[in-house]
């Protein structure tokens, strides 16, 4: 516990952590209250769709029935949004999630054992990061390739988003880890731990990773907020979650015709751009702040001895 | 009195690898051909500075590393030696010489026989600020031996570890602790604590003070001088520092670049040392004794490369006394008088 | 002799997360000139910061809180280190001062070879001396060459013996400095350089390693140990400052390469005649290579005399305590009881108390002060037995 005490005295010096946590904080509350604050109307069953109150393409502006306005196709922005946000926390934390248990299996197994299994393994990753990342998203999500589990955890809508991120992913963080293990390997406790009789398991998984997660933790939260800009990289692309889902991105694609509105009120309709952008950019940049107030923790940590 | 651990024409290269395919172009010769006999209740000192391979030689003994050949005996009757040298002349009988080897000869262990020869030998690092886990409590790293060798759990392992901590000086509740919060001096008591937990018989231990100050070394010293005598220990002791091996081991080995150069007596290597490189030990440490300065040896140049030692015997190049038949030929252990001082020199002193 | 240094009543304090770290406290030292002044103890008794607060090193969160360093900069007296600016303090550290550190692969810059390294501080601290040497060059130059070539480059030439003329005359002279900045005309000054790398050569070889030409193109990587810590002496040395401050130089060496580094530093002393002050926790090399001694503990002083005096009538109980530690041939090596006290809540009164085997009550009350019991040899204690019955007040 005194750890923790000292993670809050560093947290105090660093004003910018204290902005990015109380960011992500806000997300959640949002997120867990959703229901509460944009419930669904009666009878509507598919709670991920947004609903509709009209056909009318153009968007109408915020209103008393619709408080953030409506976007293209009458579709609420605020019910969009603020379940926008659930959307967003389950593909960020399930492809990181995903990403982190490939990337620490597979590193760990080429930075431990070394040899030709590293170079397999290395070579693999080569061939992966060779793609540009965003084409090879667009390739997967066009493909419509389904993996189960992801269908289960995140709903059919966005599983096939959350398999092209995490395919894209996943090589770096083996790296990554890799790495850290490469260097930690040679420590002199690991010698001891061998001579006492330690198994290969064993070493790994108390000795070896437990001193070399941490950057690779801090990547993953920097992450979080990248890979959530992705996908909705992605939506707006129409690859994405499909119309009218819940979804950041799947809003902005929404507004793709309306960015400029007609001369002379060329801002006519900012809130179907500028709502869920701004979303968006509160979400990434409280991940990011969170990461670098991790990575200022961590680092003076790991030098003191 | 029986020799408990002895090792036979050991060798532990280390390959040069070069190019673009990795081919050895040579080796690192840290361990060459040595012949180590440590007897039961033995304080044995290792004495030699760095790169001249004894820091290889004591891991290459736990299997820490791998020999590149000879053999490593724990415990082996005499006549069960003989016989693996004989069969290693012959050609014939190779099924014997295996079997025997994997039963007794631990450069031939794998598996399993290397995992039950840890509980019998173990070994105490240098640095103390690095042989710990940072990230382990001070109780889990000296209890860890306990677990990974299924010796005991709940209760009974969390009892032995309170007493282990209390052989060496700690407290039960210092457990609870972190590495980071110790001083040196008490993190080298935390691993010679972990090195006992299983109750070796044969611990090995490279520069244990060497990165501690000198009352702390003190303190150390006279822990192991206790540990020996209450538990019936026998230590191969490393160090630089021929003072310290002086004061406190009953026998000690002088290497120089992969090779024994002197054994003996403490006292007999200090004051009459036999071969030029003890003597320049002796002569260049110094002593806390301001009016004996003058006139000491300053050895010129410097250690060579162990992958590419001077012919013939390693110490001529630096050595004033070197002829033609140091340049030529290696001279090997020869047995004073009594047979207890043992030096390889072609023109050893006294 | 006089004194060259003279470090009053310092007190050196970090403050940290944990706490405030009384990292010295008192601490009074004098070193004539010429003379090695040892400084010995254990880790943690502030005998390196010591050596950082003369060069104004130390880094923060650590703090002088009071005390006053006098040096002797030149012959008109002792001026006070710590009332420079540091615009002074970068002039003196180097030239004046200089340190040489006691983990050579640390102190040495990896990506820069030792030609570099060596030629750096030259550059920074000796550019009239350059200077000096480039316009003999030129002038050279100017009377032996002749031809077409030499004719093109003659004014070549004039441009360069103008800005070398006011290096020598004035080493922070503003027109070199502009020159340097800018891209092709800072080619202009490559013969400082090429000077700076003839005097490393010639340094590399003051501090005998072999091969000099070879070595000074080489990276600190592909040295020895013995052989890098050469040539950060030289580094050091390279300016021949008055005073040299060597902080643990032979700790990781081996003992044999020992010999030779501390043969090598006697003989340098001599030579030019400098005053240093040796940092060690090895008891047996203060007793090889200095003059006089001081005992620190925990953040104090606790006993200064002449090395004679103080290996032969050690009066502070720390002294005795630490001689007995020390293995000798035929005497095996004693503890002193206890840990080393706490920097962040050091015991009250003296440091020592807790482990000391004469202490009485004022021990636990009273920082004691330095008294010098016996000409010339000072000890910190309120009951050490002494020659005069010791001061047990």
């Amino acid at each position: 516990m005194r750890g923790l005490r000292y993670f809050f005295y560093q947290l105090r010096r660093n004003p910018l952590s204290i902005i990015g946590i109380t960011i992500i904080l806000l997300f959640i509350f949002i997120a867990i209250l959703a229901p509460v604050i944009a419930p669904p109307p009666e009878g509507h069953t598919r709670t991920y769709q947004i609903p509709r109150s009209g056909y009318s393409p153009t968007p109408t502006p915020p209103s008393e029935e619709h408080p953030f306005g409506t976007t293209e196709g009458q579709y609420d922005i605020l019910y969009g949004v603020i379940w926008g946000t659930r959307s967003a926390f389950k593909v960020g934390l399930t492809v990181i999630g995903t990403v982190l248990v490939i990337g620490i299996t597979l590193g760990s197994i080429a930075g431990y054992f070394g040899g030709l299994v590293d170079e397999v393994i290395m070579r693999i990753t080569d061939i992966f990061m060779a793609f540009p990342m965003l084409i090879l998203a667009m390739a997967i999500a066009i493909s419509n390739i389904k993996f189960p589990l992801f269908t289960f955890l995140v709903g059919p809508e966005l599983d096939n988003v959350v398999l092209a991120l995490a395919i894209v992913s996943w090589p770096a963080y083996t790296r990554l880890i890799r790495g850290d293990i490469l260097a930690v390997r040679e420590e002199d406790y690991i010698e001891a731990t061998r001579g006492i009789g330690s198994s290969h398991l064993r070493i790994i998984t108390r000795h070896i990773l437990p001193n070399s997660i941490y950057p690779t933790l801090v990547m993953a939260s920097l992450d979080i907020g990248a890979v959530v800009l992705t996908a909705a990289a992605l939506s707006f692309l129409g690859l994405g979650a499909p119309e009218g889902y819940a979804d950041w991105g799947q809003l902005i694609s929404f507004s793709r015709n309306w960015i400029v509105g007609p001369p002379g009120n060329t801002m006519a309709y900012w809130y179907t751009v500028t709502i869920p952008g701004l979303f968006i950019l509160f979400f990434v940049l409280g991940w990011n702040l969170l990461g670098d107030a991790f990575r200022d923790i961590l680092d003076p940590r790991l030098g003191k001895r | 009195m029986e020799a408990l651990v002895e090792t036979k024409n050991l060798q532990t290269y280390f390959p040069i690898l070069k190019g673009f395919l990795r081919r050895p172009v040579g080796a690192v010769r840290a361990v060459d051909n040595v012949n180590l006999t440590v007897t039961t209740g033995q304080w044995m000192g290792l004495v030699g500075e760095s790169g001249c391979g004894k820091t290889t030689l004591g891991k290459t003994i736990l299997r820490l590393l791998r020999p590149t050949s000879g053999h490593i005996y724990y415990h082996t009757p005499p006549d069960v030696k003989d016989e693996i040298e004989s069969l290693e002349q012959s050609t014939d009988n190779r099924g014997r010489l295996r079997e025997l080897r994997q039963r007794y000869d631990i450069a031939a262990f794998t598996g399993r026989q290397l995992k039950s020869l840890r509980r019998e030998m173990q070994l105490v690092h240098q640095d103390p600020y690095t042989s710990l886990n940072p990230r382990m409590k001070v109780r889990d790293i000296v209890g860890e031996p306990l677990a990974v060798h299924k010796l005991m759990r709940g209760k009974e392992a969390r009892d032995r570890v309170a007493e282990i901590l209390q052989m060496v000086g700690l407290t039960e509740r210092q457990g609870n602790r972190y590495p980071h919060e110790f001083s040196g001096g008490q993190r080298q008591r935390i691993a010679i604590a972990r090195a006992l937990a299983t109750n070796p018989h044969f611990i090995v231990f490279d520069e244990p003070t060497s990165a501690l100050d000198v009352s702390v070394q003190a303190q150390i010293l006279l822990l192991l001088e206790r540990l020996k005598s209450d538990y019936d220990l026998t230590y191969l002791y490393i160090t630089h520092n021929l003072t310290v091996a002086e004061s406190v081991c009953d026998r000690i080995t002088v290497m120089y670049l992969g090779k024994f150069v002197e054994i003996g007596k403490p006292a007999d290597i200090f004051y009459t040392p036999r071969h030029p490189y003890s003597q320049a030990l002796v002569l260049t440490t110094p002593i806390p004794d301001p009016k004996r300065r003058r006139g000491r040896l300053i050895l010129p140049g410097e250690v060579p490369s162990p992958a590419n030692p001077p012919p013939g015997c390693r110490f001529h190049p630096r050595c004033t006394r070197s002829t033609d038949e140091c340049r030529q030929s290696e001279p090997q252990l020869t047995a004073s008088q009594d047979g207890e001082h043992w030096v390889a020199c072609w023109h050893p002193l006294n | 002799m006089g004194k060259v240094l003279s470090i009053r009543d310092l007190t050196v304090r970090f403050y940290t997360y944990e706490g405030i770290v009384h990292a010295l406290e008192n601490v009074n030292i004098d070193i004539d000139e010429q003379e090695t002044f040892g400084l010995v103890g254990e880790t943690g008794c502030g005998k390196t910061l010591t050596a950082l607060s003369i060069l104004r090193l130390i880094p923060p969160p650590g703090r002088i809180e009071s005390g006053s360093i006098l040096f002797r900069l030149d012959n008109n007296g002792l001026t006070d280190l710590l009332t420079l600016t540091e615009d002074d303090m970068q002039d003196i550290r180097g030239r004046t001062i200089s340190m040489v550190f006691q983990e050579p692969s640390a102190a040495l810059n990896p990506v820069f070879t030792i030609g570099d390294q060596i030629a750096e501080v030259i550059l920074l601290h000796q550019k009239h001396k350059l200077a000096e040497k480039a316009l003999k060059t030129i002038e050279e130059l100017k009377l032996t060459r002749q031809g077409i070539r030499a004719q093109l480059a003659n004014p070549i030439w004039s441009v360069e013996q103008l800005l070398f003329r006011r290096l020598q005359n004035n080493p922070d002279s503003i027109w070199p400095r502009i020159v340097r900045r800018i891209p092709i005309a800072r080619r202009l000054l490559w013969r400082l350089r090429d000077e700076a790398d003839r005097m490393a050569i010639a340094s590399l070889k003051e501090v005998e390693i072999p091969d000099a030409d070879r070595v000074v193109q080489q990276y600190p990587h592909q040295l020895s140990g013995g052989m890098k810590q050469r040539a950060m002496i030289a580094a050091a040395l390279a300016c021949s400052p008055k005073f040299l401050i060597a902080d643990e130089p032979t700790t990781s060496l081996d003992v044999t390469i020992q010999a030779q580094i501390m043969e090598l530093i006697r003989r340098l002393k001599a030579e030019w005649q400098s005053s240093v002050l040796y940092i060690t926790h090895d008891l047996a090399v203060a007793a090889e290579l200095c003059d006089r001694v001081g005992v620190m503990y925990a953040g104090t002083l606790c006993e200064v005399a002449s090395v004679d005096d103080i290996f032969s009538n050690p009066l502070h109980p720390y002294t005795r305590a630490l001689m007995a530690a020390v293995p000798r041939p035929g005497k095996k090596p004693e503890g002193i009881s206890g840990f080393i006290a706490d920097p962040i809540n050091p015991p009250p009164g003296c440091r020592f108390h807790p482990r000391c085997h004469s202490s009485i009550e004022i021990c636990t009350k009273e920082l004691p002060e330095m008294q010098e019991l016996a000409p010339g040899h000072f000890v910190a204690c309120h009951n050490c037995l002494g020659e005069e019955g010791g001061s047990s007040s």
